[in-house]
């Protein structure tokens, strides 16, 4: 299957009826659609960010974003609509990948892009769902990866950039004997007593 | 004549609490350590059971299930229960009262063990445990009708039904706020000849807090050195960066307590997802928790003017007609000024109609400063 790129707005108009949707079937819930089956290949000038998406991205998690793209390849395609009046197409979800895509971080010559056929309300309610639909790492669990890649030899440094951790986290993570024993060396204080003294 | 600190001793805190300790055996027949699972009551319950071993004889570990709490406190309980069981007598409570849930409006108290709820409970009742109230019905005292029966409620009846007892707690005031050791001494008691300042009359008995002079570090230290398991919610605070100082595992639902919550699903997911299926609010605190908007209640938002008139919003929209009255007679008695409406705000938003977090009533100090930069300039 030929990969599609799309340098003009007409272009995508023209290959549009040429995309056929490709769907799998649920057990329970009978046909599901399968947008990134037909990812294009987009200029990022043509793509637009939403104006109400409510997700930040602070900058270190941008750098691991950036890093994970590097290591990984591009794998998720950004998920947008194609908005007939404003003639680009608008993030629905992935308007983070598109700025690292963009002219200030890898200046990508394409970005690739599954295409919705949404309604704003839908878009808006999608917004949120692909934000928030995702799990937190289990403390112990992070503890016990990062303890796996030192064993594997892999610098600090190295899980620092690629994980995106600071070195100060690594080195509290590292920490695996516990709490206590970082006051094995501690003295006991003073103790005292109330008492009672003439003015 | 005047009260103050003396370190005369120069005793380490550790060889005190086990002056203190023999003291306690030597003094009163019958011995019960209040124990949370964390930190400060292991301890207190170690170097208890510890002098027990010693003599031969046994001390009752006393623990209020609150239901709602840490996996990793009820274990520490657990195993606090059968360190020395030749030496303990184990009063693991499990009844039904009434608990604050600031995390809901609609919900505004979580009836812990409730009857008839049990498929509902984060976990069952344990086979050894004390499932029904130990004390006369007609004898019950609730000290408040309208909150109902609650968890100093059961503290105070469960108390009761015992006479000349010592009740040991792992209360601290050393590094805590400079006028808390002012308070925790302020009622001594007598022990035979003996003044105690580091305890208080509770009734017949008597409330004992041997290891109020350790500090934080103290603490840490003697785990280290017997050996002790402690928690796990410590290590993961220190792995999130915590304070070490400022680490404490605390009730996961009274007004205070939100902000456990937040991380709750990074520690015990599986407690976590309990909990939002046991009780309202949950998930919104989860996320929330910690943002100066919403139940910190620091920053007004942004649609509204005034605290005054998110206030009133609040008032208007809040969900429960009756407490709506209850709110509104409170706070036809305070001031009506910026410094108190915030105040307001927050007690809306934690649903606080108990008035647990008190509002301080007072003219806004900003008023007087913007006053002052007035006359100055």
């Amino acid at each position: 299957m030929a990969v599609v790129h799309i340098d003009t707005m007409e272009q995508f108009m023209a290959a549009r009826p040429s995309l056929v949707p490709v769907f799998i079937n649920s057990k329970t819930h009978g046909r599901v659609l399968v947008p990134c089956a037909n990812t294009i290949l987009v200029r990022p000038s043509l793509i637009a960010a939403n104006l109400y998406n409510p997700n930040s991205v602070s900058d270190d998690k941008m750098e691991l974003l950036k890093q994970s793209i590097l290591d990984n390849g591009f794998a998720f395609p950004v998920v947008a609509i194609c908005d007939d009046d404003q003639q680009r197409f608008v993030v629905i979800d992935g308007f983070h990948r598109t700025t690292i895509g963009g002219p200030d971080w890898l200046d990508f010559d394409y970005v690739p892009v599954a295409v919705l056929d949404h309604d704003i309300t839908k878009r808006m309610a999608a917004t949120v769902q692909f934000n928030k639909a995702r799990g937190v790492h289990q403390v112990d669990l992070d503890a016990e990866v990062i303890r796996a890649l030192i064993e594997q030899g892999v610098s600090e440094d190295d899980i620092s950039q690629r994980l995106g951790i600071d070195m100060e986290t690594i080195h509290r993570y590292k920490q695996l004997t516990g709490v206590a024993e970082l006051f094995k060396n501690s003295d006991y204080s003073l103790s005292w007593e109330m008492a009672e003294v003439d003015e | 004549m005047r009260l103050i600190q003396s370190y005369a001793s120069r005793q380490t805190v550790l060889e005190a609490a086990l002056g203190r300790m023999a003291f306690v055996f030597d003094n009163f027949e019958q011995i019960i350590v209040s124990v949370s699972g964390g930190k400060d009551s292991t301890v207190m319950a170690h170097l208890a059971l510890l002098e027990a071993k010693r003599r031969g004889r046994k001390v009752g570990i006393h623990f209020l299930d609150e239901e709602v709490c840490y996996q990793s406190s009820v274990d520490q309980v657990d195993y606090l229960m059968n360190l020395f069981p030749d030496n303990t007598t184990r009063i693991w409570l499990q009844m039904e009262f009434r608990l604050t849930n600031a995390t809901s409006v609609q919900d505004g108290q979580l009836v812990c063990w409730e009857a008839g709820k049990h498929k509902l409970w984060m976990r069952p009742k344990r086979e050894d445990s004390i499932k029904f109230r130990m004390w006369a019905e007609e004898a019950q005292t609730v000290r408040d009708k309208r909150k109902g029966f609650g968890f100093y409620d059961v503290i105070e009846n469960f108390e009761r039904c015992y006479s000349g007892a010592a009740f040991l707690v792992g209360l601290r005031a050393a590094g805590e706020s400079p006028n808390r050791w002012r308070a925790m001494v302020k009622n001594p008691v007598d022990v035979g000849e003996r003044k105690v300042y580091w305890g208080t009359k509770k009734g017949a008995n008597v409330a004992l807090y041997p290891i109020y002079d350790w500090n934080f570090h103290d603490v840490w230290r003697y785990i280290h050195d017997e050996g002790l398991r402690y928690s796990k919610v410590y290590d993961w605070q220190f792995r999130k960066g915590y304070p070490i100082n400022q680490m404490r595992v605390s009730s996961l639902i009274h007004e205070r307590a939100f902000k456990s919550i937040c991380d709750l699903p990074e520690f015990e997911p599986k407690t976590y997802n309990k909990l939002c299926k046991r009780i309202k609010g949950i998930a919104m605190a989860q996320e929330t928790g910690k943002t100066a908007k919403m139940f910190a209640c620091r920053k007004l938002p942004k649609n509204f003017r005034s605290w005054i008139a998110y206030r009133d919003f609040l008032l208007k929209t809040h969900p429960d007609q009756s407490r709506i009255r209850l709110f509104a007679e409170r706070f036809s008695r305070h001031l009506n000024n910026e410094y108190v409406a915030r105040q307001q705000c927050r007690q809306l938003i934690l649903n606080d109609y108990e008035n647990n977090l008190s509002v301080d009533n007072k003219p806004d100090p900003r008023d007087e400063l913007i006053r002052y930069y007035e006359e100055v300039l």
